[in-house]
């Protein structure tokens, strides 16, 4: 029989449902191809692990010591050994300790420099030397230079370790990417298969359909098999309905508690569709978003160190004496734990706990004893926001051309000095906080590399209170300030940098600069201390 | 196990409902291969390709339509991405006579029917698959393969000359008598 049809009809009537099994082995090829492609998954991240891992210690490593060399004038670089030796009371000054650890000599330095370029010029001539006795007079460069270049080459010995052990293992992972990874997927599997399907392609007749009538005619076999898969069909609809109603049920249930637990208000509506079928695989897939919109990573948490340097205004908040001393700042180093929530997707909370000290000395101090009503005269005259302890007692911390004779600016020599049995010395006064700051921060880029800004402000609780006396070969602690507020704030402003080394972990760059508020109660002098954190870590997204 | 229990189980990975999604839309998919592309043996291997294209693929379904159109789609474009290099031609106003003929189709196999589409030029049959078979539209077929919708147009036509040959032969040769 014959009908008048167009092409078009005749290939959609023919071709309408057309299904054709795949040969046998291509399912082995797709798994093939599956298992390779999880491999290659595997082996990546495992390697940038360790490379992340070792840019991070090189990174902290590299940036205290840039800090401290960059921080401290001198440049010269000079290979005399150590020469300052601090013979104090407090046994953890000695030199043995500077060469330890690349983080430590921030802190420790303070305690064993005993003079820098910066002076004025009457105390050039300054001793820094292993006898207490001898008043030799060194140049306060050598000295400096020398301790520079001891703690610059432990660095960088250290440096030059982990950096051998970073090319190592960028190389092996090189290698493996090499030898172990398929590159190209496409046609690895398939090539045998080519040749035999070529091979049957010539022996069969039908390559289509394997099983075709011997007289060729398709028709016959195809309303069987069209009446086989409508079957299929129909049981695979019972089935699937059948188990779509126990998963309703099941997520109703899941539903119900997500709402409960919802921090997000993500609940979606779900569209209308006429096939109930459809409309609970919707609520699955409807589920399955709530859940990834219920879940996302929100909190991060931030290890962090950072070199802190600090600067002040004007004053003393020592004694107004000292008011026009010259200040010398010390870098130290915070250590902190920060952690942030994240409440849009470009705005989070930062938070977390810094610890932290620093340090300054007011030079151009002179002392001497006095077993004569010593203490009175030191707290009404001298250091008023000082609470002296017994070992200061017998000790009057002056500025020597606030008390000389001869007035004004003029410079004391040694020998003058000497004459009055006064000493020199600088003041070093060091605080130590605890800091729990709260900042907002915006992102401004959000990629592989991302920019935020950020500010707020923080709490500072102080934990560490000291005043030294340090001099010719000695350190002594002479006691408290008195007008450091317990707790007191300071404005931050910071910019953060970072770099996803791969799904949650990132590696941070924020300088941020903190303004001290309040930092004095009283008799500050004008003395407004700020200072500059470059806080280094890593964030670690959960 | 439902169609999404079985979805969700492919993007964990889980080999079982892998297998288990092939033996329910494998026949599907490979007779659209079958279709789009010039022999059984390259059929074959964009089967294979797209079939792990779909698998990678998955997140992206997102319950709207039919899986089955879904999946067919991504096999297409695949499939359609192996062609892309063939150039295709503009042809100026080919006019086809478009008349019925008279066709005994209970003579003709599918097979035959197949195998003369295979045997089309790369931008006829993929043209006359796009909108004879799958229902795509001139304007969705040119954005599909690059080219104008007066293209689309004439290499359909110039398909369905070439196929109507080709099956009017083959009636000659099975119903002489008609002639």
């Amino acid at each position: 029989m014959s009908e008048r049809k167009n092409i078009e009809r005749l290939y959609q009537e023919k071709f309408k449902d057309f299904e054709a099994t795949p040969p046998p082995g291509v399912w082995d090829n797709i798994a093939l191809g599956l298992e390779k492609e999880k491999k290659k998954k595997a082996i990546i991240p495992f390697w940038y692990k360790i490379a992340g891992v070792a840019a991070i210690m090189l990174f902290g490593f590299f940036t205290a010591d840039q800090y401290t060399t960059f921080f401290n004038k001198n440049s010269k670089i000079d290979h005399s050994p150590e020469e300052v030796v601090v013979e104090t009371n407090n046994n953890s000054t000695t030199t043995n300790q500077i060469k330890n650890t690349p983080q430590e000599p921030i802190l420790r330095k303070e305690r064993t420099v005993i003079a820098k370029g910066n002076l004025p010029q009457n105390n050039q001539n300054i001793v820094a030397n292993d006898d207490k006795k001898s008043m030799t007079p060194i140049p306060s460069k050598v000295i400096n230079q020398s301790l520079n270049n001891t703690f610059v080459s432990n660095d960088k010995s250290s440096k030059i370790n982990t950096k051998k052990d970073i090319v190592a293992s960028s190389n092996a992972k090189e290698e493996t990417k090499n030898n172990g990874l398929i590159l190209n997927t496409k046609r690895d599997y398939s090539f045998q298969e080519k040749s035999n399907t070529a091979k049957s392609i010539a022996n069969n007749s039908a390559p289509i359909h394997k099983n075709t009538n011997e007289d060729g005619s398709y028709l016959f076999k195809k309303m069987e098999e069209d009446k086989a898969t409508s079957e299929n069909n129909n049981f695979k609809n019972e089935f699937i309905k059948k188990e779509t109603k126990t998963l309703f049920d099941k997520n109703a249930q899941l539903i119900a508690s997500i709402v409960k637990n919802n921090t997000v208000d993500s609940l979606k509506i779900i569209k209308e569709i006429e096939n109930p079928l459809e409309k609970i695989l919707k609520e699955k897939e409807n589920k399955k978003e709530k859940i990834v919109a219920v879940n996302p990573k929100k909190w991060t948490l931030r290890p962090n160190v950072a070199p802190v340097i600090m600067n002040a205004t004007g004053g003393s908040p020592i004694g107004s004496q000292f008011a026009n001393n010259d200040k010398e700042y010390k870098n130290s180093l915070s250590v902190g734990l920060g952690l942030d929530y994240k409440v849009s997707k470009k705005v989070a909370i930062r938070t977390g706990i810094n610890q932290f000290s620093l340090g300054y000395n007011t030079t151009g101090i002179a002392y001497y004893a006095d077993l004569g009503n010593a203490r009175a005269i030191a707290r009404n005259n001298n250091l008023e926001a000082v609470n002296l302890n017994t070992q200061a007692g017998n000790m009057i911390i002056e500025n020597p051309r606030n008390n000389a004779p001869s007035a004004n600016d003029l410079a004391l020599s040694v020998g003058e000095l000497a004459s009055q049995n006064k000493n020199q010395g600088y003041l070093n006064q060091r605080t130590g906080y605890l800091e729990v700051p709260i900042e907002v921060s915006y992102k401004l880029l959000d990629k592989r590399f991302g920019i935020a800004v950020f500010t707020g402000f923080s709490t500072l609780f102080l934990n560490e209170n000291k005043i030294s006396l340090v001099s010719t070969g000695l350190t002594t602690e002479i006691g408290e300030a008195n007008n450091l507020n317990k707790v007191h704030f300071s404005t931050n402003l910071g910019l953060g940098f970072k770099y996803r080394l791969w799904k949650s972990l990132e590696a941070n760059f924020d300088p941020t600069l903190k303004y001290q508020v309040n930092t004095y109660n009283t008799n500050s002098g004008g003395f407004k201390p700020y200072f500059v954190g470059l806080y280094s870590g890593l964030s670690y997204t959960f | 196990m439902s169609l999404a229990l079985l979805i969700a189980g492919c993007i964990d990975k889980d080999t079982k409902s892998q297998e288990q999604l092939y033996q329910l839309y494998g026949s599907k998919l490979f007779g659209v291969c079958l279709k789009y592309s010039r022999n059984y043996v390259e059929a074959q291997d964009n089967f294979q390709d797209g079939f792990l294209l779909i698998l990678d693929k998955l997140p992206m379904y997102k319950f709207t339509g039919s899986f089955e159109g879904w999946a067919k789609r991504v096999m297409i474009n695949h499939v359609l991405q192996q062609y892309r290099k063939t150039s295709f031609l503009e042809l100026v106003n080919d006019v086809v006579d478009e008349s019925d003929f008279e066709i005994d189709d209970e003579h003709i196999s599918l097979d035959y029917l197949l195998k003369i589409i295979q045997e089309l030029p790369d931008r006829y049959r993929l043209v006359f698959n796009l909108y004879v078979m799958d229902d795509y539209s001139h304007k969705e077929i040119a954005e599909m393969l690059s080219i104008s919708i007066g293209t689309s147009k004439s290499n359909l036509s110039r398909a369905k000359m070439i196929l109507k040959n080709k099956i009017d032969a083959l009636q000659e040769k099975i119903i002489p008598s008609v002639r």
